[in-house]
């Protein structure tokens, strides 16, 4: 629940926005919607003073600078999403019933010719959800995949798919190290995550990045003065920055100081204003569902020229189904079906789905033996999916065995996560894989673009 | 050994006000409101306040597990009073009650985590 | 006073603020940079009384504290009038530590336990564990190392953050052993034999878990590991105490644990030389923490650049000294969010490692999270301008100094000053002419905004 910088109001608080009233209905201030901007149909809000021209030409600049660069967005689904249950394997239907008694899915939608089901739930959303984006090839499922000699701790797991590196030492983030090598000194937009703090994955050594909710949350405010105070404010926030720094500390201080008022700078024509939402999507998406309007601000700010390479956004279902896994995981499963359709609804809408590749991850699987609860355990040999108008489509790797499990009773694991991770980095990125994920050639690489 | 990454703060408020029938006299009164922090994990509560005097309980549950965990508060009669309803792995949530004197018990009604150790009494005096 | 008064008393401050006063160049600016370093800010008061009072005395005073302990002044920390709860309500507990920070007379003591929260990492623990480690920390922050270091060894918290607790003989686990050696006293020079044996003999602790949810921690010899070991050349039935004394010992603990001291106060590393000095100090101290505190803060190099301070705030010190010498009090429950988004939560290191330190605390987010927390500060603080207290007269120097005074005296760059000062002569430039008569409320607001940047800006980052 990220909390209003301006809940304290009080007196002093209470004239002066008394004044910024006035003064927002003054002409000067007004601002003023210019429709069908750039990257489709979008409208740009910009002060009169502040004069819109500038905004666009500028962001005209940056797009020059990587016009068309490839996005990849990491959709992370908390708690160890089940693969049985998410592709259920048709196939064995038998075998997969008795694992699965009671909470055992009836009868599953099939999935194409492959042998395998897929939750009802993922076909909800537009065009029919994942399962849509399925059969209009632009989904890859990626069924088995984990890592050797699985932690089932989230914790330990989920930090080693955070970080590319199977330890348990403190490390950046796989898009963090990326960014570091490949990034851009000067842009924090250019790793982007839709949250108040910054997802582990991001997590950089040196390049800037940065944490938002919305674009509303990113101005540098001082309570009590608006408009051109505000701006005059801002010049002497810059003069100082701006100021020549020795020193490792000092220099880190004041190009933070510059990259913070850039960042303001960059999106206030995209922030909120007068309940005005700049960024609101082409294309509907679900209501009240945190996944979907985080997605709906990524495909919005990707359409802008910002210089956005990388995202990364939770979903906000809950995918550690211990008990009662019908509900939670149809709830879960049919947030990320119906917010993901609807991101590629918008990507295609803006004319940016050919640069923009989602890579969809949990920290493991769940056992393939039901418990007593209608739930399952942590388990080994989980389910990715790469998603995208290029994403290579169909089912890209084997579907674990349900009779030859491992000596856990688990999922044996037919992929490794760096794998993916070397592939896309490779694939999408274009870049070599091992200057971020140590050892890389031993993964071999799956084909996940077309 | 890496850290757990404890629900953020801001993320994590799920205030559920759940206000048991009370007198006339009751509402009128303010009651005093207590709180009770309270940890799950696997599988045990650990309530940093055994009792608190008759009026609003403000219990405050953090999951320190690796498992979802809720909070159920229950009469000695096992009628049930409230629940915070399930609280993440690494979540928070409020849960807050007006209580009257008497003995409660503090369970986790998911799964068997109850039968395993996630039950604890509380005592709320006069 | 008047307006020109306190443009005259401003000016002769400054003036004097490098005139050595307490003899052999010990100035206000040596004072705030040591208040700074060792603890939360100097307030005006405290820069002009230890100033003259000289440098063997200032540090006298905090290193040692007042005569018969530390206190706290200052009225009693609340949110929205509801005194804290720290053990039942979130958040109250970094509230609670905040509010000492602020408040003790002993702010090294308070310093020196961030120090070791940071080194000795725990997160995810029960509440009135977590607080309960923080009085053992504090209690040994400046003591001997050796029983701060059993103290954290068997304390619950730690215990249980890195297993030790529960690990038998039958089962050893190395967590702590291996995080005791690379983390907490060695970095270097022992094998993953040496963290096999240490396991072995750190064996024995069981968690007790009574009914109501509370915790003890035992010592059962029955599941300690009672055979022969090897640890760092010495061979024996080693026990937990032996492996504690081997790893203090141990060649390289002393270089390691007086380096780490050292960067927590200065930003350059030590010369061979000093560094030589402060592990003979220590070494001859019997590994006591306090004598090469005393002497790191002592060192010329912490008092380099007095102008230019190279060394970034971390979060904690940067919103609790901003409170400290404002005398803004803990009022509100902003600062344990605001510390969050920071980057420094108390009681929520990010791993055993702890947080990252200089440089990686700046961010562009951290930033616009420290600007936020300007607002709050003036707002709920001591900062905040009392309306029509500015009169609409000041000249732009004017207005300048008494934001300026208003923010506790902070040492300014030249080149920020100006440009403040810049900016209270422009402020109004480009007004609407409707509102040029609103002349209370844009002296207000001036004052607000220049507190508010002399807060936040990129000085006020420094120390």
């Amino acid at each position: 629940m990220p909390r209003s910088v301006h809940k304290g109001c009080d007196d002093f608080r209470q004239t002066s926005a008394g004044v910024r009233e006035r003064w927002l209905g003054a002409p000067l201030t007004r601002r003023q919607a210019l429709a069908g901007a750039l990257g489709g149909a979008l409208a740009i809000y910009a002060e009169q003073t502040m004069p819109w021209a500038r905004v666009l030409e500028a962001a005209q600049a940056r797009a020059a600078e990587a016009p068309g660069a490839r996005v990849l967005v990491s959709v992370f689904l908390p708690g160890g999403c089940d693969l049985l249950d998410t592709l259920p394997p048709i196939g064995a239907y038998g075998r997969y019933a008795d694992l699965r008694g009671d909470m055992k899915l009836a009868a599953p939608p099939a999935l194409g010719s492959t042998g395998l089901g897929i939750h009802p739930s993922l076909a909800e959303g537009a065009g029919g959800g994942v399962k849509g984006l399925f059969e209009a090839g632009k989904v890859g499922f990626l069924p088995g995949i984990d890592y050797a000699n699985p932690d089932l701790s989230h914790f330990h797991s989920r930090h080693f798919w955070e970080t590319g590196l199977v330890t348990e030492r403190a490390a950046p983030g796989w898009l963090g190290r990326w960014l570091d090598r490949h990034g851009a000194r000067d842009n924090p937009l250019q790793g982007l995550t839709l949250s108040s703090t910054l997802s582990p994955v991001l997590a950089t050594g040196s390049a800037p990045v940065a944490a938002l909710e919305s674009p509303s949350d990113c101005a540098l405010d001082v309570w009590a003065i608006d408009g051109r105070q505000e701006r005059q404010m801002l010049a002497a926030w810059q003069r100082m920055a701006a100021a020549h720094a020795r020193g490792e500390g000092p220099r880190a201080v004041h190009t933070a100081a510059r990259l913070a008022k850039a960042v303001g700078d960059r999106l206030a024509p995209y922030a909120e204003h007068d309940g005005v939402d700049p960024l609101a999507p082409p294309v509907p998406y679900p209501q009240d569902d945190d996944l979907g309007r985080r997605l709906s601000r990524v495909a919005a700010l990707v359409a802008q020229p910002l210089g956005v390479r990388l995202a990364a956004v939770d979903a906000s279902g809950e995918f550690d189904t211990h008990d009662d896994q019908p509900r939670e995981l149809g709830d879960g499963l049919r947030s990320v079906s119906q917010s993901l359709a609807a991101f590629q609804a918008d990507l295609e809408a803006r004319g940016v789905a050919d640069r923009v590749l989602t890579l969809v991850w949990s920290e493991f699987g769940r056992r393939p033996q039901a418990n007593e609860s209608s739930g399952t355990d942590h388990g080994a040999g989980g389910i990715a999916w790469v998603q995208g108008a290029r994403a290579a489509s169909g089912i890209l790797t084997d579907y674990p065995s349900l009779t030859a499990l491992d000596p856990d009773d688990n999922l044996k694991v037919t992929v490794d996560f760096r794998k993916v991770y070397c592939s896309l980095i490779e694939g999408w990125l274009g870049t070599d894989a091992s200057e971020v994920i140590p050892n890389a050639g031993a993964y071999g690489r799956l084909a996940l673009v077309r | 050994m890496v850290a757990r990454r404890t629900g953020s703060l801001l993320l994590a408020l799920l205030l559920l006000l759940a206000v048991l029938t009370a007198s006339a006299a009751d509402a009128r009164r303010r009651p005093p409101t207590t709180s009770v922090g309270v940890a799950a994990r696997e599988f045990r509560f650990s309530a940093y306040r055994t009792s608190a005097p008759g009026g609003i309980v403000r219990f405050n549950v953090a999951n320190f597990g690796e498992d979802g965990h809720d909070l159920v508060v229950e009469t000695a009669g096992g009628r049930r009073v409230g629940r915070t309803g399930e609280v993440r792995s690494g979540r928070r949530a409020t849960l807050a009650l007006r209580l009257r004197p008497g003995t409660y018990r503090l369970v986790c009604d998911l799964a068997d985590h109850a039968a395993r150790g996630m039950r604890t009494s509380f005592r709320v005096t006069r | 006073m008047s307006a020109t008064a306190a443009r005259r008393r401003h000016g002769r401050r400054r003036a004097h603020a490098r005139r050595p006063s307490g003899g052999r160049g010990w100035t206000e600016a040596h004072v705030r940079r040591l208040f700074w370093r060792a603890g939360f800010g100097a307030t005006p008061a405290e820069a002009r009384r230890w100033a003259r009072r000289g440098k063997a005395a200032t540090l006298d005073h905090v290193v040692n504290g007042p005569p018969g302990g530390a206190r706290v002044r200052g009225p009693a920390p609340r949110v929205e009038q509801r005194p804290l709860d720290p053990l039942n309500e979130w958040g109250d507990d970094v509230l609670w530590w905040l509010d000492r920070m602020i408040r003790s007379t002993h702010p090294l003591q308070e310093k020196l336990t961030l120090f070791w929260h940071d080194h000795f990492a725990t997160a995810d623990q029960d509440t009135p564990l977590m607080l309960a480690q923080n009085r053992m920390l504090r209690a040994n922050a400046l003591g001997s190392f050796r029983e701060l270091l059993g103290a954290v060894t068997r304390d619950p918290a730690m215990q249980l953050f890195l297993s030790l607790a529960d690990s038998t003989k039958d089962a050893p686990n190395e967590n702590y052993a291996r995080e005791l050696m690379e983390l907490f006293t060695l970095g270097s020079g022992y094998s993953e034999r040496d963290v096999r044996e240490a396991a072995r003999a750190l064996t024995g602790y069981t968690a007790d878990w009574h009914d109501d949810g509370t915790v003890t921690i035992k010592y059962d010899a029955g599941q300690h590991d009672d055979g022969v070991k090897t640890l760092l050349g010495r061979r024996g039935r080693l026990g937990v105490d032996d492996v504690l004394d081997l790893v203090t010992a141990h060649p390289n603990h002393a270089p390691f644990l007086v380096g780490k001291l050292w960067s927590f106060f200065v930003a350059t590393p030590p010369s061979r030389a000093t560094l030589r000095a402060l592990v003979a100090t220590y070494r001859g101290s019997g590994l006591r923490i306090e004598p090469v505190v005393r002497q790191i803060l002592a060192h010329p190099q912490l008092y380099r650049g007095l102008d230019a301070p190279d060394m970034v705030k971390c979060p904690v010190v940067f919103l609790a000294g901003a409170m400290r010498t404002t005398g803004t009090y803990v009022t509100q429950d902003y600062p344990t969010w605001l510390l969050e988004l920071m980057g420094q939560l108390p009681f929520s290191p990010p791993s055993v490692a702890g947080w990252d330190w200089g440089a990686a605390w700046m961010s562009s987010n951290a930033m616009r999270q420290r600007f936020v927390a300007g607002n709050h500060v003036v707002q709920y603080g001591r900062p905040r301008p009392r309306k029509g207290a500015a009169p609409a007269s000041l000249t732009p120097q004017e207005a300048y100094a008494r934001a300026w005074r208003a923010v506790g005296e902070p040492r300014v760059s030249a080149a920020t000053r100006a440009t403040l000062t810049h900016l209270a002569a422009r402020f109004f430039d480009d007004i609407d002419a409707r509102w040029r008569d609103q002349a209370d409320w844009r002296a207000d607001a001036l004052q607000w905004t220049l507190r508010h940047l002399l807060l936040t800006c990129p000085d006020a980052q420094l120390h």
